[in-house]
């Protein structure tokens, strides 16, 4: 499958600080790509110099096979983004903003083409209000509109459900499905609710300290990933005394007075709760936290 | 067309944004004060001014006049109109760096230097009807008010009379010159906006520069001789040739090609550290 973006080898210096590290990662065409990393890692940098708004020290980005810097004006006009937080000119409506940007990426509308865009976004009936009257939630809703304003083949979304109620995060979820697999439009999704990316990411990148430290297929990376199983009993001392010299007491990581954790497949879960329920344990909650969040924990904190 | 749809954003934005009417109000209430005034003691002023002369020459006609209002309000220019136009295009690039809306800017397909060369445009044009605006009251409105007569007035310590026919063209004159004034002015707060990133820093810089460079000019020191001929501030004040007799035309032409070749530095200087410039904000 040919890459929509390819980065090879960029390094970001500011002065003697290096904020991103000799990094290469590609995004597959028609895929949705997870760019993780926690705070300060580099993340916002190099999504950065994805959009030519800063220069790479070294190294090239590919759209394609065509080069960013050399390609600029054919490559964004096929770029589609929300950048940090979306920022719009508070003292004009909605609408006026999504004018302006229409201007901007020579895209001639109706007035039924605006209405349809608010209507995908959930903001009809309220585009003429001015910006400075929304909520996060819904300059969230708007950024998004003016990422799709000119039917880009390539979305680029930092941190897009920042500020969306719950309603609000599902919509954007079917809205991203709808538009990979309906439209075949690539997306480069940046989030902190590790589990929306292991829903939605076909594979991704973590970068930490500027470098790749993990890349690939999502089901890849987490298939040899065992999961945190927290089981919550009414006594946990009968329990650990019952799964004394059982096969289950190899899987147990800690425990606390009222929770015992365990290092287990996903499999094994039911197994085990059966096996509690069969010796008269009483079982309060069985609950595993997602795989990808440990795993990105794992290998941005070094914990085992 | 695409550089022209974004000056059309442009000129939108910096119509619609709240700060680009405090220029026009101020430019109202300082005319319309001055006109208050000068319809109520304007004429003791005077006589107490020419009560002086008229034992050396006869005054004949309405020595307040509009003609004279205007040239007044005119002076004001070196002290209030570059705070207002600095106030508006010191914000272009920095304000909307500062508040985000630069990166949804760039990220579209046009260049660098086209929304660059935009924003300085719109600043031009939001000086220009800046300048038209004060044109209007100062001029047309003090007309209507005080009437239309010759200009009497000392100049360099010698008494210059202009005939009231002969004041239409030396004020069209005065404007341009003071329009290319105030555009060196809106360029070098333009330049200043792109080099930081915040929107208060280019407009107070620009009048700390501004405010030294007067002071620099306003001294008779040897070593402030050699500058002054190059400083902007110092060619700021040539509209006010227009209303010499004869006209100094050498001295106009020379201060005008010393304006306009400060805004071509000053621009380049832009465009060049816009096109490097990291967006980090």
């Amino acid at each position: 499958m040919p890459n929509a973006i390819e980065v090879k080898n960029i390094t970001k210096k500011f002065g003697d600080f290096v904020a991103v590290n000799d990094l290469s990662f590609a995004v597959p065409e028609g895929k949705i790509f997870g760019f993780l990393g926690p705070n300060g890692s580099g993340k916002s940098t190099t999504l950065r110099m994805l959009l030519a708004l800063i220069t790479p020290t070294n190294g090239k980005i590919y759209y394609g096979d065509k080069e960013l810097r050399s390609n600029r004006k054919e490559i964004m006009s096929q770029i589609g983004c929300i950048i940090e937080k979306p920022d719009f000119y508070t003292y004009l409506s909605a609408h006026d903003n999504m004018k302006l940007f229409a201007r901007a990426s020579d895209v001639n509308f109706t007035t039924a083409d605006y209405q349809r865009l608010y209507e995908l976004v959930g903001l009809k009936g309220r585009e003429n209000d001015k910006v400075k009257t929304y909520s996060h939630g819904m300059k969230q809703r708007l950024g998004l509109a003016q990422a799709l304003l000119h039917d880009p083949s390539i979305i680029l979304l930092d941190e897009p459900n920042t500020g969306l109620d719950p309603k609000g995060i599902i919509e954007l979820r079917e809205l991203l499905i709808k538009l990979n697999k309906e439209q075949g439009k690539t997306i480069l999704f940046s989030s902190h609710i590790l589990s929306e990316v292991e829903e939605l990411c076909d594979s991704l990148v973590v970068i930490n300290e500027g470098k790749a430290v993990a890349n690939g297929s999502v089901s890849e990376l987490l298939s040899n990933e065992d999961l945190l199983v927290d089981i919550e009993v009414g006594n946990i001392n009968d329990c650990l005394q019952l799964l004394e010299g059982t096969e289950w007491k190899q899987y147990i990581k800690d425990s606390t007075e009222q929770t015992i954790r365990f290092n287990l497949a996903k499999e094994k879960i039911p197994l085990l709760n059966q096996y509690l329920i069969d010796n008269k344990v009483s079982l309060i909650a069985s609950s595993y936290r997602k795989r990808l969040e440990d795993y990105f924990l794992r290998i941005t904190q070094n914990i085992d | 067309m695409e550089f022209v749809r974004i000056l059309k954003n442009e000129l939108i934005k910096t119509i619609k944004k709240p700060r680009s009417f405090i220029g026009f109000g101020v430019v109202a209430f300082i005319c319309l004060l001055l006109q208050a005034a000068f319809y109520n003691d304007g004429k003791e002023i005077l006589s107490f001014v020419t009560g002086q002369l008229e034992n050396s020459l006869s005054i004949e006609g309405q020595v307040l006049n509009g003609n004279l209002i205007c040239f007044i309000l005119l002076q004001t220019l070196i002290i209030q109109m570059p705070l207002l136009v600095a106030l508006v295009t010191g914000d272009l690039v920095s304000g909307e760096i500062s508040n985000g809306t630069m990166r949804f800017l760039l990220t579209r397909p046009a260049s660098r230097t086209k929304i660059l060369l935009a924003k300085w445009l719109a600043g031009v044009f939001y000086t220009l009807l800046l300048l038209l605006f004060l044109g209007v009251l100062a001029l047309f409105v003090s007309r209507a008010i005080f009437g239309a007569d010759d200009l009497i007035h000392i100049n360099s310590e010698v008494l210059t009379v202009i005939q009231a026919d002969d004041m239409n063209w030396r004020f069209v004159g005065a404007f341009c010159i003071a329009f290319l004034s105030l555009t060196v002015v809106a360029t070098l707060a333009h330049f200043l906006s792109t080099v930081m990133d915040n929107s208060i820093t280019p407009i107070v810089s620009t009048m700390a520069i501004i405010i030294i460079f007067t002071i620099i000019g306003m001294f008779d020191l040897p070593s402030f001789d050699v500058l002054q001929p190059f400083l902007f501030t110092t060619h700021m004040i040539s509209w006010k040739d227009m209303f010499e007799d004869p006209i100094p035309k050498a001295d106009i032409i020379k201060s005008c090609v010393i304006l306009f070749a400060h805004i071509i530095l000053l621009l380049g200087a832009s465009l060049y550290i816009f096109n490097k410039k990291d967006i980090n904000s």
